[in-house]
């Protein structure tokens, strides 16, 4: 910086110069920190470190939140100090006040005074037993050191109730047997359920001798039945005893009556289900894997069923339809006959089932006489009586056709064909049916007992001798007389058969396990709660703990929640991930997943993002390269800009109202559905004539104006602006036209009163959404266009490329990043918006997707799940809030992710369409 | 027209500068030359103020026009009311008229498009699309729907042939033309205006934005294209008019002073304003 002196000096500007110089030294020397921007640089980097702050704050708050929900965190059960029980996973701790007596002194801080104001945040669950999710407890509540982590503690999740934490006590397995049995005892049970069909008097009309034979052989079946039934239950037994498969003896097997196994088989696996805590799970856990599978068959089946019922609803629809068009409302009728159809259906299976049986009972029974008997009673039955009933059947069919056959041909055609679908159907639904049954029974077929440790009963009056009795394995008189009060008895004798086994967790709590006359397992605990405060009272208690039996069907998952290492973990924190990505949601979304809202909000963003990109393209390419700008087109971007800043909840408003309202109930039940007046036909065709007219005036004006705005002349100009006018004339005209058509009666007309898109849905959510994110899109793409330089237009006109080629071929090209970018922000704002949705077509659980496999297959007049909006209903409408705030902040998590990777996918767009021709460039 | 030459004696710019209507001066050389484009007492104005006056002189055919002047004097203007690029201007008024051949420009019925067709055109600045180098060439085909292949891949060549700029792309014809250096960018440019096949090629300043190294490669480019093409150059550089162009004409704050051949404009104009002006004493 040294200042430069002149080479030559000139005296004339000498000091002008070594003033300068001077100047210049004097700034070198100073200091002055406001010359060198440097607050304004703190200052604006401090901003932007507060900025960032926040959103890591905001991101890492809801992570740290929204993650660890589906840790399997241990599972404590608590000796409070009144000697009840509570067990649960702890949540969090946190400092209470000071206790409000004012006693204690307020300089007091020692480590014990702390830790008795601590509160611990338990998750009690066992919400049908205690009526609660969540529970604070006070440190000064809980006995102490009164906390045990028992191994065999499990945490059991639920279709319904939430979780379930307790011990096992008993495995009711109805054994399935061996298949080739299992196909014999099928067709024993459907000769025995076709003779059941029939009737009684309709055997002793035939001959008593004939009914005698029919009792005596269903009598033999069943007999038959059994044997075959023991045969392979042994059979399964021999296998199951078998070293390989021990696990398979765990628990005690039952087939239907409890006597079938014998009891000491019962009870040697009683012992070594509770000495091997391992096994037992695992038996558990299988029952319930196999059960989750018959589930997802259940589910299966169920949506088979429901399919065939909406292809019912559907035939009806069309016999309405036809009636609707012969002007007759005989809706009813279509639900007659559907009876009647369904029992000559019936009739049609009985009359099959009883042939079969009749042909399988020689195979069955041999060739005896009684069996021939019996047989002809069937054939009697099949071929007199069911003819017979069939007949009556058709006839009232008949009746019911009578009135219909005077319709046009259209629709007795309607009818007829309808009938006949009508028993194709109920035809295919019977075996179905007989599946979903059969499923539902192999699904309570296991049935788990489980002691709930919370609360618990307590057996009063009892002696401490009673107690010493009862660690000793039996039972003392006193101890019998209370247990028999809550209805369990006990055997003092048989030490065998009670079986009494005690775990001690710590010096607080001590469980004892036995076994009453019927050989259920029941669990008793030991408590003393103040034994620490008060070491010489005697605060023991005996606890009878509550007990749950579930079906294997009614759990989902069970977790040993307190033997799990970081693998077990690990593996049971995605399992849970993957229920709650992929699965239905329950209990009210608490529980289950939410895929029907993640559907629900990536398929609703995306199809509001097609929607609004064309619009909000097409208004911004007229704005900015079309119109002349003058005030009109100033107002109309100040309007557009004011848009983006009106209220969602507007547009929900105006959604519903427009959409559903007006649009849906006009494409449902044509302008009489959606309140508007048809205009009468001859009316209507008079205004279309001048409708008509209008547009070819506007066609033909705006044809004569055009040309460059220099050659206008001042009556041209006013033949433009005309055209204009009518243009927009003819379209409102013709819109209203639609809308007051009187040869318009709607596309659902026959499914009304219930609207079909006349309500809210994912369609109408879509389109409210993209008015509401249309202002970003069209200002977004004017900035593109806008920033497309001037000379590629010119470059293109010069080559002789009309105004759309030049849109086309150079500019659109060159905007389309832009365009992206404004379709990406539509996207965000889009698909965080809630506001509108429940007024359009959101609901809190909607689990039937819109996209199934019925025609047309999407179907857009459905509601749906949204995200953000089950983050709404979870948070603030369910009915415990306390127990929906984890799954709040996971949902969070999820949307937040969900709209990253929308976001990133098309940023990654844009990005390839912004290298495509610059990839040379040096 | 030629009547008061060199018994000027008062200074017509100061006149002009007083709102004096001043007739322009043109040589009968340039009328003896066989136009291509005659522009007909060519008024012009941007709402009110006017840009041209009267301007009338005939553009010969096949050979180069420079349009020289001081900036603001509407050279730019007139050439693009020659291609009626002016009409994307709001408040825009003409009165005269501009005959292409036998046809008037502004005449009702003609078709803007195709008389752009007719007449290419090169910007100031290289203005390239933002495509390969041969969709660049083959623009203006593509936009009248020529689809064969064939056809295409034929004019590309020409018209790069043309340009001379063949040798140098043609191994990277796929490649972006934003990726070209500056003067490949602004013969690009001239490849596509001649890729149509046009009657009259208008040059606005080819050259300001290039070095010397690039401007001379265009010069020599545009001696070249005369005889093919009628070209109408603008240039501020009067070493590149001399050198280039056959006829030059001077204009003056909306007016055509001068029209002559090069030669003369250059050695020994008519008038002293427009000696001043070339000799670079004024202006």
């Amino acid at each position: 910086m040294k200042p430069t002196t002149p080479s030559k000096p000139v005296t004339s500007s000498k000091p002008a110069r070594a003033a300068r110089s001077g100047q210049r030294k004097s700034m070198q020397s100073g200091f002055s920190l406001l010359a060198r921007g440097e607050p304004q640089i703190w200052f604006t980097g401090g901003m932007l470190v507060i900025c960032i702050a926040m959103i890591v704050g905001l991101l890492g708050l809801i992570v740290a939140s929204g993650l660890p929900t589906f840790w399997p965190t241990q599972l404590d059960v608590l000796v409070l100090n009144d000697g009840s029980l509570e067990t649960g996973q702890p949540q969090s701790t946190r400092l209470g006040k000071p206790p409000a007596d004012g006693s204690s002194e307020p300089t007091q801080t020692t480590n014990a005074a702390i830790s008795d104001r601590l509160s611990y945040y338990y998750r009690t669950a066992n919400n049908d037993l205690t009526g609660q999710h969540y529970r604070w407890l006070d440190a000064t509540q809980l006995a102490a050191s009164g906390i045990a982590t028992p191994s065999d503690a499990l945490v059991i999740e639920r279709l319904e109730w939430g979780r379930l934490y307790g011990f096992p006590l008993d495995l009711n397995r109805q054994l399935s047997p061996p298949a080739e049995a299992e196909a014999a005892l099928r067709d024993i049970d459907q000769v025995i359920a076709a003779i059941d069909t029939v009737p009684a008097d309709a055997a002793v009309e035939a001959t008593t001798a004939a009914g005698e034979a029919l009792a005596n052989v269903r009598a033999q079946l069943s007999e038959r039945k059994q044997d075959l039934l023991d045969i392979a239950l042994r059979g399964e037994l021999a296998k199951a005893t078998s070293p390989d498969a021990r696990v398979r003896t765990v628990g005690s097997e039952e087939w239907q009556a409890p006597s079938a196994v014998p009891a000491d088989t019962q009870l040697e696996a009683a012992r070594q289900y509770w000495t091997e805590p391992a096994l037992v799970l695992q038996e558990l856990q299988q029952a319930v894997i196999a059960t989750t599978e018959a589930r997802e068959e259940l589910k299966q089946a169920m949506l088979a069923i429901s399919r065939l019922d909406a292809q019912i609803s559907r035939q009806q629809a069309a016999v309405r339809r036809a009636e609707m068009d012969a002007e007759q409302t005989a809706a009813r009728r279509v639900e007659d006959s559907q009876a009647l159809l369904e029992q000559v259906v019936q009739l049609q299976t009985t009359a099959s089932m009883l042939q079969q049986a009749a042909e399988q009972l020689p195979t069955l029974l041999g060739s005896g006489a009684e069996v021939a008997t019996a047989v002809a009673a069937i054939h009697a039955y099949r071929t007199q009586r069911l003819p017979e009933q069939s007949a009556e059947l058709e006839r009232q069919l008949e009746e019911w056709l009578e009135p219909i056959r005077q319709q046009p041909p259209a629709i007795v055609q309607a009818v007829l064909e309808s009938q006949t679908r009508f028993r194709e159907i109920a035809l295919a639904k019977l075996p179905l049916q007989r599946e979903v049954a059969q499923i539902q029974r192999a699904l309570e077929a296991v049935e788990i007992t489980f002691a709930v440790p919370t609360g618990g009963s307590p057996l009063d009056e009892l002696e401490p001798t009673d107690l010493i009795e009862l660690m000793n394995g039996s039972f003392s008189e006193n101890l019998q007389q209370r247990l028999a009060d809550r209805g369990i008895t006990v055997t003092p004798g048989a030490s065998q058969t009670t079986a009494i086994e005690v775990v001690e967790l710590n010096q607080h709590l001590k469980l004892v396990t036995f076994r009453d006359q019927t050989q259920h397992k029941h669990l008793v605990a030991v408590t003393r709660g103040d034994y620490i405060a008060n070491p010489d009272a005697e605060a023991w208690r005996v606890l009878l703990l509550p007990e749950k039996v579930h079906s294997a069907r009614d759990l989902v998952r069970i977790v040993p929640a307190n033997q799990l290492g970081l693998s077990g973990k690990l593996s049971v924190y995605f399992s849970r991930w993957g229920e709650f990505l992929w699965d239905d949601p329950r209990e009210a979304g608490t529980e289950g997943g939410v895929f029907p809202a993640i559907w629900g909000t990536v398929v609703m963003t995306l199809i509001m993002t097609i929607a609004v990109v064309p619009f909000g393209v097409m208004a911004a390419l007229y704005l900015r390269e079309y119109t002349r700008p003058g005030p009109l087109v100033s107002l109309l971007r100040i309007s557009i800009n004011n848009l983006a800043g009106v209220p969602s909840i507007v547009y929900g408003v105006f959604g519903f109202s427009f959409f559903c309202y007006t649009i849906g109930a006009f494409i449902d039940g044509g302008p009489k559905n959606a309140d508007l007046l048809a205009l009468p036909p001859t009316i209507w065709y008079v205004y279309l004539g001048i409708t008509a007219i209008c547009g070819t005036g506007a066609f033909l004006l705006s044809f004569l104006a055009s040309g460059p705005s220099h050659t206008q002349t001042g009556s041209k100009r006013w033949m433009s602006r005309l055209a204009l006018v009518l243009w927009l004339l003819s379209l409102a005209a013709l819109a209203w036209l639609i809308l007051k058509s009187p040869f318009f009666d709607g596309f659902y007309r026959e499914y009304l009163p219930n609207p079909t898109f006349g309500k809210g849905g994912l369609l109408w959510a879509a389109l409210t959404l993209s008015l509401l994110t249309l202002p970003v899109v069209i200002v977004a793409t004017e900035e593109a266009l806008a920033a497309v330089p001037n000379s590629l237009r010119e470059g293109s006109l010069a080559c002789g490329a009309s105004k759309w080629q030049t849109i086309r071929r150079i500019i659109l090209p060159q905007a389309r990043p832009g365009i992206l970018t404004g379709a990406i922000l539509a996207m965000a704002r889009g698909a965080g918006e809630v506001a509108p949705l429940m007024l359009v077509g959101a609901l809190p659980l909607a689990p039937d997707l819109p996209l199934d496999t019925e025609f047309p297959f999407f179907h857009g007049s459905r509601s749906f799940m949204h995200l953000g909006y089950q983050i709404f209903t979870l948070g603030f409408q369910s009915q415990n809030s306390e127990a929906s705030k984890p799954m709040v902040f996971t949902c969070t998590l999820l949307l937040i992710t969900i709209i990253a990777m929308l976001n990133i996918s098309a940023i990654y767009l844009r990005a390839r369409l912004r290298r495509r021709f610059r990839g040379s460039q040096f | 027209m030629s009547a008061d030459t060199g018994t000027q004696t008062t200074n017509r710019l100061e006149d002009i500068a007083a709102g004096k209507e001043v007739a322009a001066v043109i040589h009968e050389k340039v009328l003896e030359a066989e136009p291509a484009l005659q522009i007909q007492d060519f008024n012009l104005w941007y709402g009110l103020k006017q840009a041209l006056h009267s301007i009338t002189m005939p553009i010969p055919r096949g050979e180069v026009t420079a349009l020289v002047g001081p900036s603001g004097c509407g050279k730019s203007t007139l050439l693009r009311s020659v291609n009626r690029m002016n009409d994307l201007i709001d408040g825009l008024t003409i009165r005269g008229d501009i005959r292409l051949g036998d046809d008037s420009i502004f005449a009702p019925g003609v078709d803007v498009i195709e008389l752009r067709k007719r007449m290419g055109m090169v910007f100031q600045k290289p203005n390239p699309f933002p495509m390969s180098i041969f969709e660049n060439v083959v623009y203006p085909l593509r936009i009248d729907g020529q689809r064969d292949k064939k056809v295409l891949k034929e004019v590309a060549e020409q018209s790069l042939r043309g340009a001379a700029l063949w040798e140098e792309v043609r191994e990277r014809m796929g490649e972006s033309g934003l990726g070209l250096s500056g003067g490949q960018q602004q013969r690009l440019c001239i490849a596509r205006a001649i890729a149509s096949d046009p009657e009259v090629l208008l040059l606005d300043e080819p050259c300001s934005a290039l070095d010397p190294l690039a401007t001379g490669k265009i010069e020599d480019l545009i001696t070249d294209l005369r005889g093919d093409y009628t070209v109408l150059i603008v240039t501020h550089n009067m070493q590149q008019a001399a050198r280039i162009s056959d006829y030059t004409a001077f204009m003056y704050l909306g007016r055509l002073i001068e029209f002559g051949v090069t030669s003369q404009i250059f050695t020994k104009p008519y008038l002293k304003e427009t000696e001043d002006y070339v000799t670079g004493r004024f202006g």
